[in-house]
C-alpha cells in the first residue's frame, strides 16, 4: 500500500470510528501527515499489565461505593474520556460487546463483570486464543451462561452454544452441529465459582473424564487444561478468523453484506482474518490493516460503507468536545434511553449494530443526550462559543464548528437544518448569541453527519 | 424519496387557531386515552382490527406452559413427561385444566402462573396453537428470533411478517400504524421499504421542552429526513429524527399511564392508551425477556410467565389494585394478542433447568364471540415413548400457516409468500 496523507475527512473518521471521536486538536494535528502514523499512534498503547493503575481504580470505585450500577458506568466513560490510549478503550468496549456478559439478579454481580472489565482491556490489543481462555472460565461469564453448573452428570449447553455461535464460528456458514455443542458441553464441566473472590475453581470429581469428539476432533481427558484443547480445536476452523474479523469490521467500519463468509467474501473481513492467521490471533496487527485499509479510510467510500456509532462512543466524543466531566450523573440516564448502559447488555448477543441503533426511541434519547451536553457546554468557558455568523453566511463561516465538532465536513442537508434554525431564531424575543450556539450544537450532536460515520 | 411534507401540529398550533385547539386537548377525564389526538378520527382507521403481539424472548418451555396430565390421544406423553423431568414436571394437582367442550381428551393443562389466561380460556376468549416451529428449525436464539420475526425460514430474513404488512399498506414515514414499546425497532416492524416505530413510553417530550426555542430547532432537525438516498443509512438516520419529531408532536399530550411494577402490563397499557386514541394504530410489540431457563426453571419461568399473564388479564379487563380500568367494549371486540417465543425446550430436564429445543404453543388472545375459534389448534407434539422419550418434540404446525391465519382473517392481508392459512383458527 502507498503512503497516502491524511485528509481531515480521514482523520475525522479514524477518530470518529476508534476512538471516540476527534478533536479541533486531532483534526489540526493529523491532517496533512501520513495517514498511517495516526494509525500508529493510535496502536502505540503500552502493555496494560505494567499499568497497574486500573486494577486500584476498580478496587476503590468497589471499596467506596458498592456495587453501584451507574457510579460504574460514569467511572468507565470517564475512563474513554480521558485516557491517553483511546483505542484500548475502545476495543475493550467491543470486546465487551462481543462476549456480552450483564449483570443480572439471578447473577453475576457488578463486581464480578467489572473484574471481567479489566481482563477484557487485558487482552483487548492482545492475543484473541488468550482471549478465549481467560473468557472461558472467567467468573463472570461462568454465572451468566451456567457453566458453574455444568456437571459431568448434567452437562449445560449454553456456553457451549454461544461460544460456538457467537463468540468464535458464527453462522453464516454454520459449521458445526447440535452434536459438537453437546460435546463441547461435557468438555467444560466442572467449574464453578468461588463467591468470596468470584474467581473459578476446577472440581475434578464434576468433570466428565470421557472422550469427547468436537468438529471431527477427538479431545481425551485433560482436567482443569482440557477447555484450551476445545479452544484450539475451535480456532483451527477456517471459518473462525473469517467471523473475529468480521465482527471486527462490522464495529469499526461498515456491516458487509455477505450471508456466507466463504462464498460471499468481503475484501476487508478477509484481509483482516489472513492478519489474524498470520500472526496467531494476535489483535494488534489484525486491527492496524484493517484502520490502514482504504475501505475504512474513504468515509465517502459507496453507499452503506459507513456505521452507526453507539450511544456510548457519541457520549463520550461529546464531553471531549465540551469537556464535560462524567463525575455529573447526568448522563447516564439519557444513555440507559437511548439502549446502551454499560455493563448491561441487553442479552448475549450483545446491543445493535448498525441499523438497530436507529429508531424514533433512540432518537429522541440522543436529542436529550445533546441537549444535556449543551447546558454543559453553556458552563464551562469558551469552547463552542465563536460567535455565528449571519444565517445566509452560516456555510461560509461554519466551518469552525465543523471542525470543534470534530467532523470533516458536513452534508448538504445539516447545512440547511443549520440555516433553518439560526433563520427563524435569531432575532426572536429573548434569542441569544448563546442560545442560537447550543442550538447549532444540539443539531450538529443530533445529524445524521454525527450519528453515522 | 423527498416529497411535500403535511402540515404539522406544531406549526398548526403556533397559528391563529391555537387558543381555539388548546381546550380541545385537554384534560383527559374520562376514557383513558380519549381525545388527545392530533387529527380529526377517520373511520377507515378506527375501525381496524388490532394485533398486539407479545414476544417471549429466551426460548419459552412448551411443555411446563401446555401440560400433559394424563396419556391421551394414544401416547404416553404424561408418562414420558414425569418420566424425564422429575423435578420440574408438575403434577396435575399443580395445574389450570384446559376443559372446553372437547378438551377432556386431550388431558392438558395450563401452567400455574397462568390463572388469568385460563380464565379467559374457559370464557372463549383464547386460542392454543400447539406445536408451532418451522422447517429447518435452529438451536440459536438469533437465528429462532430472526425467523419468528420475520416469518422467513430457510433463507436469510429481510423483513419482519408484520413489516411486509406495512409495505403493503404503504404506511407513511412516522405514521403510527405500527408501534413497539421499548428500546428496540424490531426486527417484525421492518418491512423491505417502510417500517414502524418505536416509543419508551408516553407522553413523549424532548428534554428541553417544546417552547418556541425548542420549536424552531425541532422544526429544523425535521429537515434531516430530507437527507440523501445515495447515503442510506444516514437517510435513513434522519428519517428517524424526522419520525421523532412528528411523535413527540402528536403524543406530548397523551396521557401518562399508570406505572405498576410489572413493565408488560406498563407496556400493554401504553399501547392501549394509543389504541384508544385515533391515529389509526393497528399493530403493537411488546418483548419480555426470562424464558431462558437452562437452570432453576420453574421459579424463572413462573415469574415471567406470570408477568404477562398479570398483564394480558391488566390490558383486556383491567387491574383494579393498580387503578387500571377494564378496556372499552368497543376496543375489545376489535383487538387481539398473539405471543411467541424463539424456541420451546429440550423434553428432559437437565440440572434444574431445560437447554433449547424445538415446537411450542402460542397464545391468541381475543374478544369472545369473534372471528377466533377458542379452544386447543393443532396436536400437541408427540413426546415419544417411556422407553424411547422424545428429546425435541417433533412440530405439529408450521408458524407461517398460523401468521397466514392472522393476516388474511384479521387484519385482512394475507401474505403472498404464504400458502394457506392454519385452518379452523378462524371462524
Amino acid at each position: 500500500m502507498s503512503d497516502p496523507i491524511a485528509s481531515r475527512a480521514h482523520v475525522a473518521r479514524l477518530f470518529g470510528r476508534a476512538a471516540f471521536g476527534a478533536t479541533a486538536t486531532d483534526l489540526d494535528g493529523w491532517a496533512g501527515k501520513p495517514y498511517a502514523a495516526a494509525v500508529d499512534h493510535l496502536l502505540a498503547v503500552p502493555d496494560p499489565t505494567i499499568r497497574p493503575v486500573q486494577t486500584d481504580e476498580v478496587n476503590f470505585l468497589l471499596a467506596q461505593n458498592g456495587a453501584n450500577a451507574q457510579v460504574a458506568q460514569q467511572w468507565w466513560l470517564a475512563r474513554m474520556k480521558n485516557t491517553p490510549y483511546p483505542l484500548e478503550e475502545r476495543m475493550t468496549l467491543f470486546w465487551h460487546d462481543h462476549w456480552a456478559t450483564s449483570v443480572h439478579p439471578e447473577g453475576p454481580p457488578l463486581e464480578y463483570v467489572m473484574r471481567q472489565n479489566q481482563t477484557l482491556r487485558k487482552h483487548s490489543l492482545g492475543n484473541f486464543r488468550a482471549m478465549c481462555q481467560a473468557m472461558t472460565i472467567d467468573g463472570a461469564m461462568l454465572q451468566w451462561l451456567d457453566g458453574d453448573v455444568s456437571t459431568v452428570n448434567n452437562p449445560n449447553e449454553n456456553y457451549a452454544r454461544e461460544f460456538l455461535e457467537l463468540f468464535t464460528l458464527g453462522t453464516f456458514p454454520q459449521v458445526y452441529t447440535e452434536h459438537d455443542i453437546r460435546e463441547a458441553a461435557r468438555v467444560l464441566t466442572g467449574w464453578v465459582v468461588d463467591p468470596g473472590t468470584g474467581q473459578a475453581r476446577f472440581v475434578t470429581g464434576q468433570h466428565d473424564k470421557g472422550d469427547k469428539v468436537v468438529l471431527g476432533t477427538t479431545i481425551t481427558n485433560g482436567e482443569a487444561e482440557e477447555y484450551k484443547a476445545l479452544i484450539d480445536v475451535v480456532l483451527a476452523q477456517s471459518v473462525a478468523p473469517k467471523f473475529v474479523a468480521y465482527k471486527m469490521v462490522q464495529s469499526l467500519a461498515y456491516a458487509p453484506s455477505t450471508l456466507n463468509l466463504f462464498t460471499q467474501p468481503d475484501p476487508l473481513v478477509d484481509d483482516v482474518a489472513a492478519a489474524l492467521v498470520k500472526n496467531n490471533w494476535e489483535i494488534k496487527p489484525a486491527l492496524r490493516r484493517l484502520l490502514v485499509n482504504d475501505r475504512f479510510r474513504f468515509p465517502d467510500a459507496p453507499a452503506g460503507k459507513q456505521s452507526v456509532r453507539q450511544p456510548v462512543e457519541i457520549a463520550v466524543h461529546a464531553a471531549k468536545i465540551v469537556n464535560a466531566s462524567f463525575d455529573d450523573n447526568s448522563y447516564v440516564p439519557p444513555l440507559t434511553r437511548a439502549g446502551q448502559q454499560l455493563f448491561y447488555p441487553p442479552n448475549v448477543g450483545g446491543w445493535p449494530v448498525g441499523k438497530g441503533w436507529i429508531s424514533t426511541t433512540t432518537a429522541l434519547a440522543r436529542y436529550d443526550l445533546a441537549y444535556t451536553f449543551a447546558i454543559v457546554r453553556q458552563n464551562v468557558g469558551p469552547l463552542l462559543r465563536a460567535p455565528l455568523p449571519p444565517s445566509t453566511d452560516i456555510e461560509a463561516g461554519g466551518g469552525q464548528w465543523i471542525a470543534a465538532m470534530g467532523l470533516g465536513y458536513l452534508r448538504p442537508t445539516t447545512l440547511g437544518a443549520l440555516k433553518s434554525y439560526v433563520r427563524s431564531r435569531r432575532g426572536q424575543p429573548g434569542a441569544t448569541e448563546d442560545e442560537l450556539q447550543s442550538g447549532v450544537f444540539i443539531l450538529l450532536a443530533t445529524s445524521p453527519d454525527w450519528e453515522v460515520m | 424519496m423527498g416529497g411535500s411534507r403535511g402540515i404539522t401540529r406544531r406549526r398548526f398550533l403556533t397559528g391563529s387557531a391555537a387558543l381555539a385547539a388548546l381546550p380541545t386537548l385537554a384534560p383527559f377525564t374520562g376514557r383513558i386515552g380519549q381525545a388527545f389526538a392530533a387529527t380529526a378520527p377517520d373511520p377507515a382507521t378506527t375501525g381496524r382490527n388490532r394485533l398486539v403481539v407479545i414476544f417471549l424472548g429466551g426460548g419459552n418451555d412448551g411443555l411446563n406452559t401446555v401440560v400433559p396430565t394424563d396419556d391421551a390421544d394414544g401416547t404416553q406423553r404424561y408418562s414420558v413427561y414425569r418420566q424425564v423431568r422429575p423435578t420440574i414436571g408438575y403434577a396435575p394437582s399443580a395445574v389450570l385444566p384446559l376443559d372446553r367442550p372437547g378438551d377432556a381428551a386431550h388431558a392438558l393443562a395450563l401452567s400455574p402462573a397462568l390463572p388469568r389466561l385460563h380464565g379467559m380460556y374457559q370464557e372463549g376468549r383464547v386460542a392454543v396453537v400447539q406445536g408451532v416451529d418451522y422447517p429447518s428449525h435452529s438451536f440459536s436464539h438469533f437465528v429462532g428470533m430472526d425467523t419468528w420475526q420475520s416469518g422467513q425460514p430457510e433463507v436469510a430474513p429481510d423483513s419482519g411478517w408484520l413489516g411486509r404488512h406495512l409495505d403493503r399498506a404503504g404506511v407513511g414515514v412516522g405514521e403510527l400504524r405500527a408501534v413497539a414499546v421499548g428500546y428496540e425497532l424490531p426486527l417484525i416492524f421492518r418491512g423491505r421499504e417502510k417500517q414502524g416505530v418505536n416509543l419508551p413510553g408516553i407522553p413523549l417530550s424532548f428534554a428541553d421542552g417544546t417552547q418556541a426555542i425548542g420549536d424552531a430547532r425541532h422544526d429544523a432537525a425535521e429537515l434531516f429526513g430530507l437527507h440523501s438516498s445515495a447515503e442510506p443509512l444516514r437517510q435513513f438516520a434522519g428519517q428517524m429524527v424526522e419520525s421523532t419529531v412528528d411523535l413527540v408532536e402528536a403524543l406530548e399530550n397523551a396521557p401518562a399511564t399508570p406505572t405498576t411494577v410489572n413493565p408488560v402490563t406498563n407496556a400493554l397499557i401504553t399501547a392501549r392508551v394509543l389504541l384508544e386514541g385515533q391515529f389509526g394504530l393497528e399493530c403493537v410489540y411488546v418483548r419480555i425477556d426470562g424464558f431462558d431457563t437452562h437452570a432453576t426453571q420453574v421459579p424463572l419461568q413462573e415469574q415471567a410467565l406470570g408477568t404477562v399473564d398479570q398483564a394480558i388479564g391488566a390490558f383486556f379487563d383491567g387491574d383494579a389494585a393498580n387503578g387500571i380500568a377494564p378496556m372499552s367494549a368497543d376496543l375489545k371486540a376489535r383487538t387481539m394478542v398473539m405471543t411467541c417465543s424463539e424456541f420451546g425446550r429440550r423434553v428432559g430436564e437437565n440440572g434444574g433447568g431445560t437447554d433449547h429445543g424445538t415446537a411450542s404453543p402460542l397464545f391468541l388472545v381475543g374478544p369472545a364471540g369473534g372471528a377466533l375459534v377458542p379452544g386447543l389448534h393443532g396436536d400437541h407434539p408427540d413426546l415419544g415413548t417411556t422407553l424411547a422419550p422424545a428429546d425435541n418434540l417433533p412440530p405439529t404446525t408450521d408458524l407461517r400457516s398460523v401468521y397466514q391465519a392472522v393476516l388474511q382473517n384479521w387484519l385482512h392481508d394475507p401474505d403472498p409468500l404464504y400458502g394457506a392459512p392454519m385452518p379452523g383458527l378462524f371462524a
